[in-house]
């Protein structure tokens, strides 16, 4: 206390000084706000490093054995990682590392690039090379866009993409990849006709080997001459498809076989693991501008805005830039909501503080320390690396934040002189609130510690907000003790106990109720009592949510379809939906991606699709809300696009779910093991089991959709008598889909690979394809192969090293704990084939670990709360009339949401933690005037008087800071219903704590603490300055 | 209180019952076919020469061939100039010529002085006999001679233009430019354009392909014959595995000419032909999906065959009608209702 009191007085004594260091301050606070980075939502994305390989032309199984397992081997003893997951699909490997939350994300990719490097050895060249995903998170696809052309085909259009547009987009500081779904790279097709070479007796080993020597370079060195030298090189590079086809692959006594007479040679395009549609038109490049982990997404979204004209300008005029999605609509529209929240919050804080306290210079004095804690706030979320949000910035109340500096303010205007100077005055004064101030705001901290210890998704939400309520309020405390004296002894005249007509007239009703009440004690006690019973009950009737959806302004739907799609039906489906949707008035545009983009960020298979509907502002709309337009459209999808199953999410929504990819319900069983097939059966038959027991709901039993596919076994016997060797079938093989890369042309800086593939017709039975014999003659594969038509898993999940499969269930009506625990023995009790185990998992995990914290992180700050304020009374029966406010403001939470149909979230528990906390602060300012004046009369006397003298500045304090959440509980723009929940407990909290505080509590003292009544002669002297109200 | 009494006094309104989706105009059906013959199996073919129909051509003289005047494919009549020779044999033939033509003449004076003399009886008549013996064997060697000349052709100095004696289409060519033997083949001649169509049938294919077979024949160059069986190997090929199997046309093609074909055999009377696009796979077999938009039954089949637009099935009947559109829909349809 002497510390605060000895800057107070310094403050004071040099308050030109202080007056010049703050505004100093304000200074770097801003340059300080410049480099801090905003986006719509802070980053609930884990620690978490991507191994992606694409293998275009495997299946899931071949994915799984030459790539995926080879990733996830070299992984297995690196340190520091939580979690070792993986997905197989078709062309596709997708492993993923995840580490304790708090490793550097740097470290943990450095670490997982070393295993990988090691692990390249082990995969082969023809499945691809395992690529570390871009370092970025949940949030990171700030900007999505289309390009297309009515002329190019799509290897052209990509050619364009690869070459003119991705490196320029990369070029920013911030974008960390430009990923594309669609188009094709590149290549030289070459197309043999099996017939021909049959005919011309020619393999295609033959072929490729004239390939391989016709596309070559070669470097002699130097040539030294003298004095000088100079290098010399060979090479043959056919200068177009046509000089390629006229290569001679065969020269005999009976002429030449020209490369051209055995098929066709053009340019094409290479596989594709995904494609891009868009409006219904048909296929685009659908392109993804990824943000760096950490950077700012407003900044970077805006360069990339400015880049792309000057891009179009350097492209051909016949391909065109389409945005789909522009992460700044939802940054600058929730930075709005929240920027216009703050702003009508402190209006209405400066409004309701002129109202109460009669002075515009005070009002003005308490509003400026609201832009300078903001700035304190803004300085430690970038120390700390927070980015500015919805959640860390929209859920500030400045009326909270200005409390204290309220009660200081409040007591300099209401002091009497005493003769001393007017410094000294402001000095003493300021000293003398200087222990209520501190803890009542010490208060208000205590409550926000709960919400520090989150963890988790909830903790990675809230924590941004209470750090930066936290470092607000110790800025609004620190200049309470240091700018407010200072600039109050130079700004504000003393009035006394001067009421304006606001508090004359509400005072004129207080104060008879108050001493009415006062006869009444049990009468009010009892309907207190009553009171908070009968609305904590309600909490009953409250529906739950973990935490609000957020929205994003966009939609998207998500597709999924049998494995079996082709690529070409795929499209032509997906721009069937797409003119659907995009017949919607609300809609503005609609582009899709079908597949897993070139770098397998979001490795999804063909026949899953993610259609991204960018919505016109909201006030053209005709629907309702977003759910409305959501029913709406799936109604319309159902009857007009049967067959796929649609789910519609959000974008940020479903990038943070993919990425998470946790079980989504209560309770899920994760079987482990080796034989895919085993371990769905086993599936089959827990689920069953957990289908008997009583409370299980929406169980889920594993299903693993299959893909036709071709097993083609080769008969080494009959390869032997034929005088064939595998490779020539394998190769073979290789070319009847995926081809065979033979080399590669120049072309300009770039290369183009040359791939020889064979000219098969849908209808060839792959048995029936001839294949040259090397004396000359034909057989068919069929003869030296088994083909057999199998069904493999579509996508193959691994985790703990093995493969997985999950059997999900809810439980309702029933505790979570007691059914986990009779499942448990059930499933023990199911026989386990030999090399399977389970693990449990789901939201119950999370449900019991934050009910854990809750229970005890909750009554430890309550019991904290306790201890503070048995320190600041000496006594612990006060403290507990105080906690009494707990309760009541509660109360008043629960009928505020419940009256506006709101659910209990995570925000509104947070909203509770802020209520307390206001609610402790009034009490305290009250009580400790309460026990001063009972030193000197009886409890009674001494709660009339108190109430009576504390009465305008609990009612202000209370005022500003429900007030302050007005703005947040009636928003309706973008982020709102996030702030919402949290706003309106506060508002409904206060609506009761503050009568409590004012009505009940006066009532109480008078008659809990009569026994302390001391007799006129042992009273002491007042010590407080007469009409001080604190 | 009154308007909660209200809406339980009149019950929720009814909700309008969403429209059911229709897959009819997402789906097209077609009726399963019965030719007669039915595609079986594609795979290469080579039409070659009939056997008995070719004519195998030696240059008339040793030599030197200068240059061809024709090339596969040509169609040739008699008398058409085939190559030009330089042949040291024709040189031989024509001093031969001349010389025989010095002593005719030479034999012919002698008998003629002879004949007057013995008018006057200064020769006699045996003398006269032998000078014309000589003369008559002398010109028979000339003629001879000659006549072994003009089997070369119409020519002059010591070059020679080989002519046709054969109607036909040239084939190989054997003999480049350059020297050539006396009687060796250097040109074949098709004679009556006939030309035999050889596939390779895998063993396993047989059963499948008994009956007379057709052969729809493609080329490289993208022409299309029809032929039909003419003989089959009486044993399989040990090393290739495989029946050669020759087949016979009317058109004209050429021999040598090399693609695929399309065996067609006649239809067993449990097998139709569906269009390909009908096929999908469920659970993992072959299947269709029969009935009508409004009740489509999916029915697992056999395949047992087919060409590039039909696929040759075991499992439907005669009378259904099967999914070619949509065929993906209603899987998917399925799919959905089995969940």
């Amino acid at each position: 206390m002497n510390l605060v009191a000895g800057l107070i007085a310094a403050s004071v004594r040099h308050r030109w000084m202080v007056l010049f260091l703050t505004l100093l301050a304000a200074v770097g606070g801003v340059f300080a706000t410049q480099r801090m980075t905003f986006d719509a939502f802070p980053d609930i994305t884990n620690v978490q490093v991507q191994i992606l390989t694409t293998a275009a032309g495997l299946g899931s199984e071949e994915v799984e054995m030459l790539v995926t397992l080879p990733v996830e081997r070299s992984l297995g003893g690196v340190d520091g990682i939580t979690e070792l997951r993986s997905i197989s699909r078709p062309g596709v490997s997708s492993v993923t590392a995840v580490f304790e939350d708090g490793t550097d994300r740097w470290l943990a990719r450095q670490k997982v690039k070393e295993q990988v490097d090691i692990a390249r050895g082990e995969i082969p060249e023809s499945a691809g090379t395992p690529e570390l995903a871009p370092p970025t998170t949940g949030l990171g696809e700030v900007f999505q866009f289309t390009v297309g052309s009515d002329s190019m085909q799509p290897h052209e259009l990509y050619r364009v993409f690869e070459r003119d547009i991705a490196p320029r987009l990369r070029s920013i500081e911030g974008v960390v990849e430009v990923n594309a779904w669609g188009g094709a790279i590149p290549q030289v097709d070459v197309r043999l006709d099996p017939y021909a070479l049959v005919a011309h007796n020619i393999s295609m080993t033959e072929v490729a080997s004239a390939l391989e020597d016709a596309v070559a370079i070669t470097s002699a060195g130097d040539l030294s001459s003298g004095e000088e030298r100079a290098s010399v090189r060979a090479s043959s590079n056919p200068e177009t498809p046509e000089a390629l086809a006229d290569i001679v692959v065969r020269s005999d006594s009976n002429g030449a076989v020209l490369l051209g007479q055995l098929g066709t040679v053009g340019m094409g395009g290479g596989l594709t693991v995904g494609l891009g549609t868009a409006d219904g038109e048909g296929e685009v490049i659908f392109a993804m501008v990824q943000l760096l982990a950490g950077a700012d997404a407003l900044s970077v979204v805006e360069e990339v805005r400015a880049t792309l004209p000057q891009i179009t300008a350097a492209i051909p005029t016949d391909v065109h830039i389409d945005p789909i999605y522009d992460r700044e609509k939802l940054v600058g529209s929730t930075l709005e909501t929240v920027s216009h929240s703050l702003l009508e919050g402190a209006l209405l804080v400066v409004f309701i503080l002129l109202l109460l306290l009669g002075n515009l210079r005070a009002g003005l004095l308490v509003a400026s320390v609201i832009p300078l804690s903001m700035l304190g706030a803004f300085v430690g979320l970038a120390a700390l690396g927070f980015s500015g949000n919805l959640m860390s910035l929209g859920a500030v109340d400045f009326g909270l934040i200005v409390d204290g500096t309220i009660v200081v303010v409040e007591s300099i205007l209401a002091m009497q002189l005493v003769g001393q100077s007017h410094r000294q005055n402001v000095v003493k004064t300021t000293q003398a609130v200087t222990r209520p101030v501190l803890f009542a705001v010490g208060i208000l901290i205590l409550v926000y510690l709960p919400v520090l210890m989150m963890s988790g998704t909830e903790g990675k939400l809230f924590r941004p907000m209470a750090v930066t309520v936290l470092f607000a309020l110790v800025t609004a405390l620190f200049l309470s003790f240091t700018y407010i004296p200072a600039a109050a002894s130079l700004l504000l005249k003393p009035t006394g106990e001067h009421h304006t007509f606001v508090v004359r007239l509400l005072r004129r009703v207080y104060d008879p109720v108050m001493r009415r009440l006062q006869s009444f004690p049990k009468t009010v006690a009892s309907l207190a009592a009553v009171w908070i019973v009968v609305s904590l009950a309600l909490v009953m009737t409250l529906g739950v949510e973990f935490v609000p959806r957020l929205e994003e302004g966009d939609l998207v739907v998500q597709t999924a379809r049998l494995p079996s799609i082709s690529p070409q039906m795929a499209a032509q489906e997906v721009a069937r939906i797409e003119r659907i949707l995009g017949s919607f008035p609300e809609v503005e545009r609609v582009a899709s991606r079908t597949g897993s983009p070139a770098l397998a960020t979001d490795p999804m298979g063909l026949e899953e699709t993610d259609i991204l509907i960018r919505l016109r502002p909201r006030d053209e709309w005709q629907a309702e809300s977003t759910e409305a337009l959501a029913t709406a459209m799936a109604t319309r999808l159902a009857v007009d696009a049967p067959g796929p199953e649609y789910t519609f999410t959000q974008p940020i929504e479903m990038r943070f779910n993919e990425l998470l990819e946790g079980i989504t319900a209560d309770v899920g069983i994760q079987i482990h093991g080796h034989d895919l097939d085993e371990l769905l059966a086993l599936g089959q038959r827990y689920a069953a089991e957990l289908d008997t027991i009583p409370g299980a709901a929406d169980v889920t039993a594993p299903t693993v959709d299959g893909m036709p596919g071709v097993d083609i076994q080769i008969d080494s016997m009959a390869l032997a008598a034929a005088d064939l060797d595998a490779a020539a079938i394998h190769q073979m093989v290789a070319a009847v889909q995926r081809g065979v890369t033979v080399g590669s042309w120049r072309r300009g800086q770039y290369q183009e690979p040359i791939v020889l593939t064979l000219d098969i017709r849908q209808s060839t039975a792959l048995a029936d394809l001839p294949i040259v014999l090397p004396q000359g003659g034909h057989m068919t594969l069929g003869d030296v192969a088994t083909v057999v038509e199998t069904t493999t898993p579509a996508a193959i999940r691994r985790a703990g090293g093995s493969r997985r499969v999950t059997v999900q269930a809810n439980v309702r009506g029933r505790d979570l704990g007691s059914f986990v625990e009779e499942a448990r023995s059930r499933i023990d009790a199911v026989e386990r084939p030999q090399g399977t185990w389970i693990s449990w998992a789901g939201k119950y995990e999370q449900l019991q670990a934050a009910a854990l914290r809750t229970a005890v992180s909750v009554p430890l700050v309550l019991f904290l709360i306790v201890v503070v304020l048995y320190y600041a009374f000496g006594a612990w029966r006060p403290a507990w009339l105080i906690f009494l406010n707990v309760p009541a403001a509660a109360s008043g939470g629960v009928l505020a949401l419940v009256a506006r149909g709101l659910p209990l979230s995570m925000s509104a528990i947070v909203g509770f933690i802020a209520l307390f906390g206001v609610a402790v602060m009034n009490g305290i300012v009250l009580l400790s005037r309460t026990r001063e004046l009972h030193k000197n009369g009886t409890s009674q006397q001494a709660a009339i008087r108190s109430a009576s003298e504390r009465f305008r500045p609990v009612l202000t304090t209370a005022l500003v800071a429900g007030v302050g959440f007005v703005p947040m509980a009636i928003a309706t723009g973008m982020g709102a219903e996030v702030q919402r929940p949290l706003a309106t407990v506060v508002i409904g909290g206060l609506c009761t704590s503050t009568p409590l505080t004012l009505l009940v509590l006066p009532t109480l003292y008078g008659w809990w603490f009569a026994d302390e009544d001391v007799t006129a002669e042992d009273a002491p002297p007042d010590p407080l300055l007469p009409g001080t109200l604190v | 209180m009154i308007l909660w009494l209200f809406l339980v006094a009149c019950g929720h309104p009814e909700a309008p019952e969403a429209p059911k989706p229709s897959y009819a105009e997402r789906t097209e059906w077609s009726a399963v076919q019965s030719p007669t013959t039915v595609p079986i199996v594609t795979l290469p073919a080579e039409a070659v020469p009939a056997p008995s129909s070719e004519v195998q051509l030696a240059p008339p003289a040793a030599g030197r061939i200068l240059r061809w005047h024709v090339s596969p494919g040509d169609t040739i009549t008699v008398d058409t100039p085939l190559a030009d020779l330089a042949s040291p044999q024709l040189t031989a033939l024509r001093a031969r010529v001349s010389t025989l033509s010095g002593r005719a003449q030479q034999a012919r004076t002698q008998r003629d002085l002879m004949q007057a003399s013995a008018a006057s009886g200064v020769v006699s008549r045996m003398d006269l006999q032998a000078a014309q013996a000589t003369l008559r064997e002398t010109e028979s060697e000339l003629a001879g001679t000659r006549s072994e000349l003009a089997a070369y052709g119409g020519q002059s100095g010591a070059g020679l233009t080989w002519t046709s004696a054969y109607d036909g289409i040239v084939g190989e060519i054997h003999c480049p430019v350059g020297p050539v033997q006396d009687g060796v083949s250097c040109l074949t001649v098709q004679r009556d354009r006939q030309v035999l169509l050889e596939v390779r049938v895998p063993a396993r294919h047989l059963a499948a392909l008994e009956g007379p077979l057709r052969a729809d024949f493609t080329s490289l160059d993208g022409s299309h014959s029809p032929f039909v069986e003419v003989s089959r190997a009486p044993a399989i090929d040990r090393h290739t595995r495989s029946l050669l199997v020759q087949f016979r046309t009317q058109d004209d093609v050429m021999p040598g000419a090399a693609g695929r074909a399309v065996l067609s055999a006649p239809r067993a009377q449990d097998l139709f032909l569906i269009p390909r696009s009908a096929l999908t796979r469920s659970d993992g077999v072959p299947s269709v999906f029969v009935g009508s938009a409004d009740a489509p039954e999916s029915r697992a089949v056999q395949v047992l065959g087919g060409d590039d637009a039909s696929a040759l099935v075991r499992g439907v009947e005669a009378t259904d009608q099967v999914a070619t559109r949509g065929v993906f829909l209603l899987k998917s349809l399925m799919a959905q209702e089995a969940q």
